[in-house]
């Protein structure tokens, strides 16, 4: 599209219109001529537009102008009676705003055209997302709409240094994506870094934020998260405030923020809305729930196939009778009932409103029920695996890395048992100390005389002991740090 | 993706089947005409509603590595003493040397450094094993005592130490009583490795019971 | 952030190879002792070398000769690990799958530089640190007090037999250590010394000296006697795992300094990639 030159022949760019959208009828050419003579075309796609706004301000002022011939400039600034009108000549500018909703005009006698921000797209509303609801504080989240996001951010920090800085990513989809960050309080290195990574990407579409998540996250293969992910305007502007970069994906309501660290994981955004021993309890629940979740099931294996001594005589007793008849090896049951649970969950996540409900419902008590009374499973085997699902619920943003580790765990129980746990738990601990997100550890937490960061970190101090600049990469360690 | 998969599901393979145990929950210890004799109680829990119940069986052999090995060839599962709780001897293995014994329990992995022994007087322990339906009443009882100071509280570790220190030590004492219920009996002394005599509970200062 | 060896982390990684011997060290009524003479003669020999790695870690002669000592202690620990799994858990594994399977997880550990070795070093001493204390803790009741034997002429004999495993990973990772951590390496082999001598009181008060020489890991079998109620009886497992790991941690660490020659970082090892 580079290569479109216009004329000052309207009938001409009238034809060029559309013979570039040419096989698409959303395309929508009106002529308005003034009853001067004043004669403009003016494009816009159906449905994209805000109507009213085209009738009264682009459409109305010209049919009723009394000037014979206007050039681009005398139409944008005195004829449209519209707040966001320009003259454009860039075509690839053009035909992005042309293409996200703008109202492309031209007139006889000049090749340069007018584009008027009509957007009026249906949008939804900015309700309480579905997977981060609070039990107090705001419940407003992002919508897939652009800048009302950006609106909502800015509404919460009231701050000239705040930045939205602009990107173009896809060459299909042409995205908008916007960085933002406090100017001074964020590190300038850590926008260069991710401002850098985001322009280097090469690719076709960007349709939601997570396209861009796994190409400019850190240890793309591991199964933790090293880039935040939110829907919910107050966190953004809560990590804005600690020197976090954000990045907003136009068309998708997923704001990323980074860097992430491994605490943040057990973080909850009720956290800060209640009260701090509570929020303090429910952290150490969360952080016990991720323990749970990867270890119970291994364990259980391992002390059943190598540590019976451990279990107390008459529930050893118990278990055995249960597993008496089950046809498989207890590995290989927990292996088979995990799979279960997963497939369970999936099937519930994927079926519509209350059919979910009764799938989980009969997968998770008949089927249960029905497989430890045909001896296909044993009792304690489903409990233990239940708590598993359970506990795994707690710590949602870690439900990748308990799904993997789960099994990973499990494979090392029933080859090593309480040892092969250890191992590998201390493998992963190996890997998760090697770690980072954008330059910073990711267990930051072990990084010592770090203690803006630890009033916020595994507990959270209550709000008269923290401090403003609680995040720590804004301070130099090579520095600041003592023996 | 594939090789963490496959690396995944390994271990499992490898593990194979879990082994079927006996658990053991006690032992008795019997000697006669120079023949050792060993019985074990063994628990059984068919399903979840049943109780726990015990079946005794017995082996013979020349020393206890010998009766472990013969009585684990009668055995339908592995013979699992990590959760036997009492050792029960008659007086006639008393009366030898019981420092083999306790050295041979202290440094088999399997079995719990807690284990209590005790002296079955005037009976054999064989009797006295199966005398109660009830799994684990004897190690009950022998707990209790133990914690009334009815009985002396010397578990297998404490035992194996003082008959190394001094070769001397004192065990609790069992008996079936007139009515044919598990009774203590008092204190046996051991000196020298060997049971020399029992002391009734007055004369340790323990409860009247003994 | 700048690539660094914090001293809290140099502390816990020392502090890492006196916790690596609980499960190993026999346990006599010198051991208590000997533990603490031993860790404290370690300490002080750690920090004098820690004040000679800057300069000793420029000679490249020396970094190889360093590199060749760490072979030693790695190959102990890694036996002695291997063997103690196979007599108390895996009976019928054989010796070198087990030696091997410890190897792998050394160097994937070791794959992560001396300075993120010595990071998880940090979480990984606490929690044995944590376990060995409520292990003793559970059994404060069961100790019998006229078991305890003052210093006798075997306390020597006892201190270099110590010695002789403590002091080789010590000095060698006291020499190689990034920047001059002296009073880090002092400290974490007083804490971990402390731990070790602690837990052998523990072993002998419980147990008596009679008893633990009849046991291969004395301390080991000693944990199986704190219980929770009727939980974890026997539960010498619980017990062993951390400890376990402090050992693994040490070989990992000695690992870092077996590869330092060829990698020349203390950071996270990178392998050339590969033209593409």
């Amino acid at each position: 599209m580079d290569n479109i030159t216009f004329s000052a022949d309207l009938e001409h760019n009238i034809a060029q219109m559309q013979s570039i959208f040419q096989g698409d009828n959303t395309l929508v050419v009106r002529r308005a001529v003034g009853h001067k003579g004043l004669t403009c075309a003016v494009f816009f796609f159906d449905g994209m537009v805000n109507n009213i706004a085209i009738n009264q301000s682009v459409i109305r002022p010209i049919v009723c102008s009394d000037l014979p011939r206007a050039s681009a400039d005398t139409l944008c600034q005195t004829i449209l009676q519209v707040n966001d009108s320009r003259v454009e000549t860039d075509p690839a500018k053009l035909f992005a705003a042309f293409l996200y909703g703008d109202t492309v005009v031209f007139t006889e006698g000049d090749a340069r055209p007018v584009v008027v921000n009509t957007k009026g797209f249906s949008v939804r509303s900015a309700s309480e997302p579905e997977n981060e609801r609070v039990l107090s504080g705001p419940r407003e989240g992002f919508t897939e709409c652009f800048m009302p996001n950006l609106a909502l951010i800015r509404r919460r920090l009231n701050d000239k240094r705040l930045k939205f800085t602009f990107l173009r990513i896809g060459s299909r989809t042409n995205t908008v994506v916007c960085l933002c960050y406090l100017d001074g309080v964020c590190e300038s290195k850590l926008v260069g870094h991710l401002r850098r990574k985001l322009e280097q990407l090469d690719i076709d579409s960007v349709l939601d934020a997570n396209y861009l998540a796994e190409r400019i996250r850190d240890h793309r293969f591991s199964p933790f998260p090293t880039l935040g992910t939110t829907e919910r305007p107050d966190v953004v502007a809560a990590r804005l405030v600690e020197g976090r970069c954000a990045v907003v994906v136009d068309g998708s309501p997923v704001v990323l923020t980074a860097p992430l660290l491994f605490q943040e994981c057990f973080q909850s955004n009720d956290d800060y809305y209640i009260n701090f021993l509570h929020a303090n309890l429910s952290r150490v629940l969360r952080t016990l729930g991720f323990v749970c979740t990867i270890t119970f099931p291994a364990v259980y294996v391992a002390l059943l196939l190598y540590h019976r001594e451990l279990v107390p005589a008459r529930l050893l007793f118990a278990i055995s009778a249960a597993q008496r008849g089950v046809p498989l090896p207890i590995g290989w049951e927990t292996l088979l009932l995990l799979l279960v649970l997963e497939a369970l969950k999936e099937a519930g996540a994927r079926t519509p409103g209350a059919m979910g409900q009764t799938m989980s419902i009969v997968g998770g008590l008949v089927l249960g029920q029905a497989a430890v009374s045909a001896r296909f499973a044993a009792a304690p085997t489903v409990i233990v695996v239940a708590i598993a699902g359970v506990t795994g619920l707690m710590a949602p943003k870690l439900q990748t890395a308990a799904l993997w580790l789960r099994f990973a765990l499990l494979a090392a129980a029933a080859a090593y048992g309480l040892y092969g746990v250890g191992l590998a738990l201390a493998l992963v601990l190996a890997w998760l100390c090697r770690m980072h997100s954008c330059s910073v550890p990711y267990l930051l937490n072990f990084v010592p005389r770090v203690q803006a960061e630890q009033e916020d970190a595994w507990l959270r101090a209550p709000w008269f002991f923290m401090r403003h600049d609680r995040f720590a990469v804004k301070r130099n360690l090579s520095k600041g740090d003592k023996p | 993706m594939k090789l963490p998969g496959i690396l995944l599901l390994l271990p499992l393979v490898l593990c194979g089947c879990a082994r079927e145990v006996s658990p053991v929950s006690a032992l008795a210890l019997d000697r006669t005409d120079g023949v050792y004799r060993l019985t074990a109680e063994v628990v059984r829990q068919d399903s979840l509603d049943d109780a726990a119940a015990p079946a005794y069986l017995s082996a013979t052999g020349d020393d206890l590595p010998a009766l472990l090995q013969n009585l684990s060839r009668v055995l339908p599962g592995e013979l699992y003493l990590s959760h036997a709780q009492v050792l029960l001897i008659s007086e006639d293995v008393a009366d030898g040397s019981i420092l083999p014994l306790a050295d041979y329990l202290c440094a088999e992995n399997d079995v719990r450094l807690s284990l209590r022994v005790a002296v079955v007087r005037d009976g054999t322990a064989t009797e006295l094993l199966q005398n109660d339906d009830e799994v684990y009443a004897l190690s009950e009882l022998l707990d209790r005592a133990a914690e009334q100071g009815t009985l002396p509280d010397m578990p297998l570790y404490r035992a194996a130490e003082v008959l190394h220190a001094d070769g001397t030590a004192i065990l609790p004492a069992l008996r079936l009583d007139e009515f044919g219920q598990t009774a203590p009996a008092g204190t046996a002394v051991f000196a020298n490795e060997r049971l020399r005599g029992f002391l009734d509970g007055g004369e340790i200062g323990g409860g009247v019971d003994a | 952030m700048r690539e660094r060896l914090f001293p809290r982390w140099g502390a816990a990684l020392f502090a890492l190879l006196p916790l690596g011997e609980v499960l190993y060290a026999p346990t006599t009524g010198q051991t208590v002792y000997a533990a603490a003479l031993a860790s404290l003669i370690c300490a002080l020999a750690c920090a004098g070398a820690a004040r000679l790695a800057p300069v000793w870690r420029h000679a490249r002669a020396l970094v190889w000769l360093l590199a060749a000592l760490a072979l030693w202690p790695i190959s102990a620990s890694l036996a002695r690990m291997g063997l103690f799994l196979q007599r108390t858990v895996f009976p019928t594994r054989p010796l070198w799958s087990l030696i091997l399977l410890l190897t792998v997880c050394t160097l994937l550990c070791a794959t992560a530089g001396l300075n993120r070795c010595a990071m998880w070093a940090l979480p990984v001493a606490w929690l044995a640190g944590a376990v060995v204390v409520v292990s003793g803790v559970l059994t404060v009741s069961q100790w019998q007090v006229a078991y305890w034997a003052a210093p006798d002429g075997t306390l020597l004999h006892e201190t270099v037999r110590l010695l002789a495993r403590l002091l080789p990973a010590s000095l060698v990772l006291a020499l190689s250590l990034p920047e001059g951590l002296s009073a880090a390496a002092a400290r974490g082999l007083s804490a971990g010394g402390a731990l070790l001598a602690l837990l052998a009181l523990r072993t002998v008060l419980l147990l008596g000296a009679h008893t633990a020489a009849l046991l291969p890991y004395p301390n080991f079998s000693a944990a199986g006697l704190a219980a929770v109620g009727d939980f974890a009886r026997h539960g010498e497992a619980f017990f062993a795992v951390p400890l376990l790991l402090c050992e693994l941690g040490r070989c990992a660490a000695l690992a870092c300094v077996l590869l330092l020659p060829v990698s020349r970082s203390y950071g996270v090892l990178r392998l050339p990639r590969r033209a593409k």
